[in-house]
């Protein structure tokens, strides 16, 4: 790594004067599902430890021809958490550990990406996300990402989870540096068949501020009666902010007729089970560390036919009701965890509803008694295929920080980079950093 | 897997055990939302 790493920064140095991005001799890390020649990419995972594979992720290449610099493969919740893991712990590496406090979790299952980005060890890293993975770590870590819409970047290279809903994205300390990184990401891959062929591009100043000026902010006011104590002041003040940039905002809620969680548990279990198939009829399975996660990728195996294309058929009904619904606004805003990050030895299935992510994720585990508000904006939005960015909006009254998410229709990332980039030149939780 | 850890809740038996109560609930879930024949799931099919 550290030899690819220097080979890629040399040459970065000899084609500076012709440098055609702004990614050029940047450093970078990855998550450490997606390959890079010569080094290793165990996937977070005992079974995996010593994998190595002889060519690059087309978002590897894809970054080397803008002249980025790979620094680091990062650390990561052993297969991103397939099968729901019940601990911090669950990973090759040992727990993500949270630069704000080393005995908080940095969250999962990118959670490398997020301490290193947080603690400076790198400008930007590359994050994951089948349903939570990057804002989960953002909103710990205090950092912004962006979960592209689904088939915005190839996957080619990378670990598979789940064939239709697993996305690379993005985490930096801004929305500018998202969509920096985001641009060089995109695009076509013939290699990866899921690839839409578009392309990112950030909107010029003058489009930015006058995309943001129109923006109408979808919201529902109860998504802050499920905050903890620690985090809802900061919530609330965070939300306050943006409506200031953002004053046209309506009340806009996702349907309550749908099992959000029973949806993505079973699609991404059906898939991930199929997907380490091998692993799990071989035994190998049971070298992961997390006991839970071996047990529920068990299980996974006896997920019915009928009962995974009700949920992919239930995915279209929910797609077509977020067209509905982004007919009266053009984002919804909610918080990107209702909670600050928990203790890192402490059980993950034991969060205020909501504040959950793919972390022991109990398949239809009954709803909260309040009403549910957006709080389940991310399985539905991952189910969706839309794009979200997560961004840090001030900091909880354990000092840790707290962030909101927007979340669009298909495709646009574009203005989601422009309101959190307006959103971030007005305030400065972005700017922030831990001392330890 | 923290030493702290009361040993029940890490229990095989008391892990199966939450997973088939999960894994019904979930099945009811998905079961009792009825969803007209025609709509079809999102597929990569492509001939």
């Amino acid at each position: 790594m550290r030899e690819r790493a220097l080979a890629e920064a040399r040459r970065a140095d000899r084609t500076r004067a012709s440098a055609r991005t702004k990614l050029h001799g940047v450093p970078y890390g990855a998550k450490d599902l997606v390959a890079a020649k010569g080094a290793p990419t165990t996937w977070g995972a005992p079974p995996y430890k010593d994998q190595q594979f002889d060519e690059d992720a087309t978002v590897i290449t894809k970054l080397g021809r803008a002249g980025a610099v790979l620094a680091a493969k990062l650390a990561m919740v052993e297969l991103a958490g397939g099968g729901g893991y019940r601990y911090p712990s669950a990973s090759l590496q040992g727990p993500g550990r949270n630069p704000w406090s080393l005995d908080r979790w940095s969250g999962g299952s990118s959670s490398g990406s997020g301490s290193a980005v947080a603690a400076g060890l790198v400008p930007w890293a590359i994050g994951s996300e089948t349903s939570g993975s990057i804002g989960t770590p953002a909103a710990f870590c205090g950092v912004t990402g962006i979960r592209p819409t689904y088939g915005l970047i190839s996957r080619h290279g990378a670990m598979a989870l789940s064939w239709t809903l697993d996305k690379l994205g993005p985490m930096a300390r801004t929305a500018e540096d998202c969509g920096i990184a985001l641009q060089a990401m995109a695009g076509p891959d013939p290699a990866d068949a899921t690839v839409s062929g578009k392309r990112f591009t950030p909107l010029a100043a003058r489009a930015a501020a006058t995309a943001v000026r129109h923006v109408r902010l979808g919201f529902a006011e109860e998504d802050l009666d499920h905050a903890s104590p620690e985090a809802k002041r900061a919530l609330e003040r965070g939300i306050a902010e943006l409506r200031k940039l953002l004053p046209t905002a309506v009340r806009a809620v996702l349907p309550t007729d749908l099992p959000y969680g029973p949806m993505v548990g079973t699609v991404f279990g059906a898939e991930s089970a199929t997907i380490f198939g091998e692993l799990i009829d071989s035994g190998r399975v049971d070298q992961l560390i997390d006991r839970r996660q071996v047990a529920g990728l068990k299980a996974a195996m006896d997920i019915r036919a009928r009962d995974y294309l009700q949920a992919q058929r239930l995915r279209t009904v929910l797609i077509e009701r977020f067209r509905e619904l982004f007919r009266d606004v053009d984002v919804l805003l909610a918080p990107a965890r209702v909670s600050t990050a928990p203790p890192i030895d402490a059980p993950l299935d034991n969060r205020p509803p909501g504040a959950g992510s793919m972390a022991a994720a109990t398949p239809g585990a009954p709803g909260p008694a309040k009403p549910p508000g957006n709080t389940a904006l991310i399985p539905a939005g991952n189910l969706a295929g839309l794009p979200a960015i997560f961004f840090p909006c001030g900091f909880g009254t354990d000092g840790l920080p707290v962030g909101l998410q927007l979340v669009g229709p298909p495709f646009s990332e574009a203005l989601l980079v422009a309101i959190v980039a307006a959103y971030q030149r007005e305030s400065d939780h972005h700017r922030k950093r831990p001392k330890t | 897997m923290t030493s702290e850890t009361p040993p029940s809740i890490d229990d095989p038996a008391a892990i199966a055990a939450t997973i088939r109560e999960a894994t019904e609930r979930t099945e009811m879930a998905l079961r009792e939302r009825t969803v007209p024949i025609a709509v079809e799931p999102p597929t990569v099919f492509r001939p």
